[in-house]
């Protein structure tokens, strides 16, 4: 299997988040815990979606990822969009 | 310019206490996101890739200089500084959290303004030309009419769950700046056999994944019965439109599926039932609103020797007074178009900063008045030409002076996958890079009106079907993908571009374009413009440059 990590965005702000190996949800994606196996990834999943139904997270699902020399890196670019945010500088 | 009266005050009010206690509920976990999602999408608030964004309406695309001010504070207060015009002639936050956007909807209602409407499956703002009012070719001015729609239209109970969203756009001139074509309904003013004004209605026209030019429903529609000729359109749609396919929702496939004249029988008998309706307008309460878009008080004024003396002795301000001037019909003015497109920057993007200054020019050169234009530029629309130095030169220093309206660096482009949830591709990196290689072209060769529209996915807010030349980013096995459409106009002579072929990679789109604008100056006869050239000669030098003979 892929490696996958999870992913949400924060309820009051909106901001991307991953989740951690304790239950944490970080800014960044180096924090994030990385799944190798299925059941590990259902596992997460589930509890990950309970925090959803709590509230504080919203839109959680999992992210594929690849890992290189300077750390994890979604493979699409989207996620990495997320990850990193806009490839553009604002006005 | 129209200013609200007691009952859109406390509708708007009304609105922004719910939307509190909805978003308290929310984060207090009563509400589910479930629940909570299409609340808050009533309220014009989506959840993007970073944040969430905030799009607020601007009615017909109008601001006074007190609703900038509004806006800037807000970017400043609630976002990062800045805000982004779309080709709504709306404006969006970026980056804003959802425990102040209560706090947003009070500073918007004070303001005069809200976020009502600027999602969900209802009527959308209505849109209208940016030179209404103004405009020398024009008939009558489409904002009452525009007006009229909004009132009828804000929390129409039965059209507030439609089956798919609903844009409408009026045009007051012969000339089409508002897209008509591409319209779910198009309306352009003319006048009728007794000289009283009316419309020819459009219907069905629309982008996306399915593009159509809309086609003629009406010849002629009465002032007087415009709502209960549009209401009986949205009836007609809302009872036979599709609801199991959001792709096939759009009133264009209910029109293209029935055929033209079987939806104008049902809609012409829904029509008869409620023409003497309630809905009938009558001449009291269009000539009420009307005069609240009363021209403002121009001074009487020749046309200005020192307007013509200043473009003799500065070059600069001659190429923008050429491109970015527009003729007024009160003779000495001119309507000047504000470019929210410098070369290498994000369109449509503008500083909370630029935004006070552009409030305060408006205030001493422009009745205090700027207009939204869904090219993503402003508008001061009441300028005397003896003004006009004076106010480039604050324009330039401000960086809101670039010389480009309709050029080729005028691109439209849409917020893409560096902020937008259904984004396939990225569009403002290509849009800067585009505008970076293709000014100098357009310095040296003086291209004329070419327009370039990109879009980073099927959704097209960014019109690329109309764009003169049209690009759509994809995904294609993991990287971005940019497909190019030639021959596409939302004016007049409206057409949708077709499909040049394969599409181009990242680091390949920008050549693709330039290729495409060197074929065509070895080609171009007598300085025409790149559309008039491609319709004359057609695709395949273009397709050979691109792909040589395949
Ligand atoms: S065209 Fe697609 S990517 Fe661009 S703003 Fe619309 S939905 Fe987003």
């Amino acid at each position: 299997m892929a490696h996958l990590v999870i992913t949400g965005n924060r309820l009051r702000d909106g901001a991307v988040v991953w989740r951690g190996a304790a239950g944490d949800w970080s800014r960044d994606i180096a924090d994030a815990s990385i799944h190798a196996t299925e059941g590990q990834l259902a596992a997460s999943l589930d509890t990950a979606r309970l925090e959803e139904a709590s509230g504080r997270i919203i839109g959680v699902y999992e992210v594929e990822v690849e890992t290189r020399d300077h750390g994890v890196v979604p493979a699409r670019l989207r996620e990495r969009v997320r990850a990193d945010g806009p490839t553009v500088s604002v006005v | 310019m129209y200013a609200y009266d007691g009952l859109d005050e406390t509708l708007v009010r009304e609105r922004a206490t719910q939307f509190r206690g909805q978003v308290a509920r929310r984060i207090s976990g009563e509400l589910s996101e479930d629940d909570f999602k299409p609340l808050r999408l009533r309220n014009g608030l989506y959840l993007q890739l970073h944040a969430y964004m905030l799009r607020v309406a601007i009615p017909y695309g109008v601001l006074g200089s007190d609703q900038l001010r509004a806006l800037a504070r807000i970017a400043r207060r609630y976002d990062r500084g800045y805000g982004h015009f779309t080709t709504r002639q709306n404006i969006q936050f970026n980056w804003i959290r959802l425990a102040d956007t209560p706090d947003i909807l009070d500073e918007l209602a004070a303001a005069e303004m809200h976020a009502i409407q600027t999602s969900g499956n209802c009527i959308r703002n209505t849109t209208t030309d940016q030179f209404a009012g103004v405009a020398a070719d024009e008939i009558e001015d489409p904002r009452p009419w525009a007006e009229i729609i909004r009132q009828w239209s804000t929390l129409h109970p039965e059209f507030s769950f439609l089956p798919r969203k609903f844009k409408i756009a009026i045009s007051g001139s012969p000339s089409d700046r508002t897209a008509i074509a591409v319209h779910d309904i198009g309306l352009s003013m003319l006048h009728g056999p007794g000289g009283e004004t009316g419309f020819k209605v459009w219907v069905g026209g629309g982008l996306g994944r399915t593009p159509m030019l809309a086609e003629a429903l009406r010849d002629f529609l009465p002032g007087a019965d415009l709502l209960s000729y549009l209401e009986a359109i949205l009836r007609v749609f809302n009872i036979e439109g599709r609801r199991d396919n959001l792709y096939k929702s759009r009133i264009k496939i209910l029109v293209s599926t029935l055929g033209i004249d079987r939806f104008r029988d049902l809609v012409e008998a829904e029509w008869a039932q409620i023409r003497d309706s309630a809905l009938r307008l009558d001449e009291a309460e269009v000539s009420r609103i009307r005069a609240r878009f009363s021209p403002p008080a121009y001074e009487a004024t020749a046309e200005s020797g020192q307007f013509a003396g200043r473009r003799l002795e500065d070059a600069a301000f001659a190429r923008w007074s050429a491109a970015n001037l527009f003729p007024h019909k009160q003779p000495g003015y001119a309507a000047v178009t504000v470019s929210l497109k410098p070369v290498g920057g994000i369109p449509g993007d503008m500083a909370a900063d630029q935004m006070d200054a552009l409030a305060g020019l408006a205030d001493e050169y422009s009745h205090g008045e700027i207009r939204v234009t869904h090219r993503q530029n402003l508008i001061l629309a009441h300028v005397r030409q003896d003004s006009l130095y004076d106010l480039w030169r604050a324009l330039d220093s401000l960086g809101l002076a670039t010389p480009n309206l309709m050029r080729v660096t005028d691109i439209i482009a849409c917020p893409g996958l560096d902020f937008c949830g259904l984004a396939t591709a990225r569009s403002i990196p290509v849009a800067q890079r585009l505008s970076e290689r293709l000014a100098e072209i357009d310095e040296r060769h003086d291209l004329g009106e070419l327009t370039i529209n990109i879009s980073g996915c099927i959704n097209s807010c960014a019109h690329h079907h109309v764009g003169h030349i049209g690009i759509l980013g994809l995904e294609k096995a993991g990287a971005e993908s940019y497909q190019v459409t030639l021959g596409g106009s939302s004016a007049e002579d409206a057409s949708l571009g077709k499909i040049i072929g394969r599409g181009f990679g990242a680091d390949e789109i920008v050549t693709a374009i330039e290729t495409i604008i060197v074929t065509w100056l070895e080609l171009r006869q007598d300085g025409e413009r790149f559309l008039d050239s491609l319709r004359r000669i057609g695709p395949a030098p273009f397709r050979e440059a691109l792909y040589g003979r395949e």
